[in-house]
């Protein structure tokens, strides 16, 4: 890998339990899991600090920003691959992640090995 | 011997002179006796020949020109015995002589059968005889053509004298025709004069539009009477003249001052009376006519100087209709004024041409009596400019403006509104209630019309108009306006808290998907603590169940109105789903749901509904984990809807027993109940066969969804 980018994920959900499904299912998967963050903040201080390959991000996030504002700037500063994960399926909202060329975009409740095909297909799109 | 010797001397005897001895008498006797002889003989048939040329009518030429050969060559005998006195050329003299007797002989022979046709030919004594009967004749024809021109000069004289006479007849003729013509044109002028005045009179009696009746004052009966007039009362014309008497034709009640006024006239004292008054018709009611009599005295003076009596001529105008229509014009002016007075319109008028106005009494009350009622006032005078202070300063401009375009002519029609003071006294000041201090304002609906126009000039010359106290209209629009306005605040009011709604519904529905993904993620790790596969398998069916409710808030957050949304793509990304998330790679889906649209009532029981089968059919369908699961949703015709959920797996390998009559035939357990319970609260039925795999058929009733994207409904229900 000559990006410079770590075999790991970051998850980023303001939900304890929700961030800590995401994180077993993708350990599940032989991945490893560089941190969970609940808020913009703290998810680019820990891509910056870790540079992993993909990030699971949420939508609404604690604090100021939301996962757009916290992706657009990892993907610039970074350049991680981020899956959007969102109850959200407004189309104003839609609009909104798309600006930031998602990876994939899954939406709540995502279930079962759902999660794991749509990682696995975008790591393999390298 | 040579032919000349033959010819000169074939004898070689003496020459002929030597017979005679040479005397020279006897010699020169002969000799000159033969030479005149011979001379002779040539001079003759020269001058034959000569005639014989010239003589070309001459009959039988022929003979002249053998007369002449012959006669010549007896010339030449002569000659050549001349010759032979000195000469023994007998050769020569016997060759001529046999040359002349040859002639001689044919003259001879042809001169015999010529004679009696020579002589046939007519001799001149003949000719001579024929040609004097032929002068005598001809003298006589100039004779007989002498007498005839003189004749025929006569009878030209006489043709052209005649002519003469003839021309001069025919200018009599023509001038005695051309003033016959001239009479004749005179007296037809005077005929036609003559039958035309009378044609007129009786034209104008017989086809006038008015009544024309001929009377004798004195018997009072009438002469004549015209159509018009008989038509009038109703009778046949044939009835009235010669048979009926004038005063008979009278109304009883209008007879004595009629017979007044023909006293008058036959003593004297008037020369026409026209006075108005009724006829009694046939049929005995009466008719309103005007009659202008008058009496003609020198009537009969026209033939024989006999003096017939006076002659009274009346002409019968037909008023009846007239008299009608001014009774009926006082009505429906009364109730006009009544109508103008009940509906407070107020009536008033313009004299443009005199600059003059005029308003009834109900627009004098209106202007507080600024303006004199029923009385023409001038427009240039205090009364009129006073009533400018009336109007709401407002509204003067408009009004002028319309009043302007109705002075000019521009306009036809004018309608307008404006603001009065409402007068002190005013019976309508009770009940109005927009106050402004004092007295307050009242509307006035203003509608005005030409209704006459200068014929030269186009000018308008008068015009009428109504006025409208429409107050109360103007108010209770001023209330419907404020109303509306108000129902408009309430109406923004409801939307913004429609739109609060929708926000505080799309949070809810946000939370509630969380939630559910976090009780995904609690019993998925719950089931990382168990052993036992039994209880995993009870888990994650736990998770396909809680994952259906989820997809069902996801549709109903990407729909408008947070409601209701199409059930077939739902469906297929629910089957999707638990297929993923549950199933090995060898079982493939076969759906085809119809679009319907239905609600949260109706998608969650519906949704777990498929998801326990679905979930059933993964569970015990295929063993070998290959197969196929349908799904089919369609409409029926008699109504509802059929769910059709298949598996082509081995059914009878299933672990549980299958119960008759329990849920239709599904098997025990959780699911069993679940399905069975769910399908009830749709109010439907379901089937179950297990010939060729599992079948299940479930009917359901069309769900009833509410008005589609209305908020309000929601937030009523």
């Amino acid at each position: 890998m000559s990006d410079g980018l770590q075999d790991c994920v970051l998850v980023v959900d303001d939900e304890f339990l929700i961030a800590q499904t995401l994180s077993i299912q993708i350990e599940d998967m032989g991945l490893i899991v560089c941190g969970t963050a609940a808020t913009a903040a703290d998810a680019i201080a820990l891509a910056k600090a870790q540079r992993p390959r993909l990030v699971l991000m949420d939508m609404r996030l604690k604090g100021v920003g939301d996962g757009v504002d916290a992706a657009l700037a990892i993907h610039e500063s970074v350049g991680s691959k981020v899956i959007f994960i969102t109850a959200s399926r407004e189309p104003a909202m839609l609009e909104r992640m798309n600006q930031d060329h998602p990876a994939a975009i899954l939406y709540k409740p995502v279930f079962g090995r759902q999660l794991q095909t749509v990682v696995r297909e975008v790591l393999a799109a390298d | 011997m040579s032919l000349t010797d033959w010819l000169l001397d074939p004898s070689g005897l003496t020459p002929h002179g030597f017979c005679l001895s040479w005397l020279p008498g006897l010699i020169w006797l002969h000799a000159g006796s033969d030479a005149v002889i011979g001379l002779s003989y040539f001079s003759i048939p020269l001058a034959l020949a000569w005639f014989v040329r010239k003589r070309n009518d001459l009959a039988y030429r022929w003979v002249g020109h053998l007369f002449v050969a012959f006669i010549l060559a007896c010339g030449l005998t002569h000659m050549l015995s001349i010759l032979t006195l000195w000469m023994p050329a007998y050769g020569v003299e016997g060759m001529v002589k046999l040359v002349t007797a040859l002639l001689s002989v044919a003259t001879a022979a042809m001169l015999w059968p010529l004679v009696p046709r020579v002589l046939a030919l007519p001799s001149p004594a003949q000719l001579a005889r024929l040609n004097a009967d032929l002068t005598r004749t001809v003298e006589e024809q100039e004779r007989t053509a002498a007498l005839l021109r003189e004749s025929e000069a006569k009878v030209l004289a006489a043709n052209s004298e005649l002519e003469r006479r003839v021309a001069e007849r025919t200018d009599e003729l023509r001038a005695a025709n051309a003033q016959l013509t001239e009479a004749l044109a005179e007296r037809a002028a005077a005929l036609e004069a003559l039958a035309g005045s009378e044609a007129e009179y009786r034209a104008s009696f017989e086809a006038a539009a008015v009544g024309k009746v001929q009377v004798n004052p004195e018997t009072g009966l009438l002469l004549r009477a015209n159509n018009a007039f008989a038509r009038m009362l109703g009778y046949n014309r044939a009835d009235l003249a010669g048979r009926m008497e004038w005063p008979d034709l009278l109304w009883g009640e209008d007879r004595t001052a009629e017979g007044r006024e023909l006293a008058r006239l036959l003593a004297g004292e008037a020369s026409i009376y026209v006075r108005e008054l009724r006829f009694r018709r046939q049929d005995g009611t009466p008719v309103w006519g005007r009659v202008s009599a008058t009496l003609v005295r020198g009537a009969g003076m026209r033939k024989a100087g006999a003096r017939l009596p006076p002659l009274l001529l009346a002409v019968v105008e037909d008023v009846d209709t007239m008299h009608k229509t001014a009774l009926a014009l006082r009505e429906s002016e009364t109730r006009l004024r009544l109508a103008a007075e009940g509906a407070k319109l107020g009536i008033w008028e313009l004299d443009l041409a005199r600059g003059l106005g005029w308003v009834d009494r109900r627009t004098a009350e209106v202007t507080g009596g600024t303006l004199p009622a029923e009385t023409w006032f001038p427009l240039s005078g205090p009364e009129y400019a006073a009533w400018a202070d009336w109007i709401h300063p407002d509204d003067r401009a408009e009004r002028a403006a319309g009043l302007r375009l109705l002075q000019t002519g521009a306009a036809e029609l004018v309608q307008m509104q404006y603001r009065v003071r409402r007068a002190a006294d005013d019976p309508g000041g009770a009940d109005g209630g927009a106050g402004d201090g004092g007295g307050g304002w009242i509307w006035l609906s203003h509608r005005s019309a030409i209704v006459a126009r200068d014929p030269v000039t186009w000018a308008p010359t008068r015009a009428t108009g109504v006025l409208i106290d429409v107050t109360e209209r103007a108010e209770a629009e001023a209330a419907l306006r404020e109303a509306k306005a108000d129902l408009e605040l309430v109406v923004a009011e409801r939307t913004a808290a429609l739109k609060q709604r929708d926000l505080l519904l799309r949070e809810v529905y946000h939370r509630v998907k969380n939630n559910l993904q976090i009780i995904d993620g609690l019993v998925m790790m719950q089931g990382l603590q168990l052993k036992d596969t039994d209880e995993r398998q009870a888990l994650m069916g736990l998770r396909s169940r809680v994952y259906a409710l989820g997809l069902v808030h996801q549709q109903l957050m990407a729909s408008p109105d947070l409601e209701n949304f199409d059930i077939a793509p739902f469906l297929d990304e629910l089957a999707r789903n638990i297929l993923l998330s549950g199933a090995d790679d060898g079982v493939e889906l076969d759906i085809d749901i119809c679009p319907l649209t239905v609600n949260l009532d109706f998608a969650i029981p519906l949704g777990l509904l498929v998801t326990e089968l679905i979930t059933n059919s993964l569970k015990h369908a295929f063993p070998d984990g290959r197969g196929t699961i349908t799904m089919v949703m369609r409409r029926r015709e008699e109504g509802g809807v059929l769910l059709v959920v298949a598996d082509d797996g081995d059914g009878i390998s299933a672990p549980s027993p299958v119960e008759e009559g329990d849920a239709g035939g599904y098997r025990r357990g959780l699911g069993s109940t679940i399905v069975k319970g769910l399908v009830a609260q749709l109010d439907g039925t379901i089937t179950m066969r297990f010939d060729k795999g599992t079948r299940a058929e479930i009917i359901l009733p069309t769900p009833a969804v509410g008005m589609a994207g209305s908020p309000v409904g929601l937030a009523a229900s």
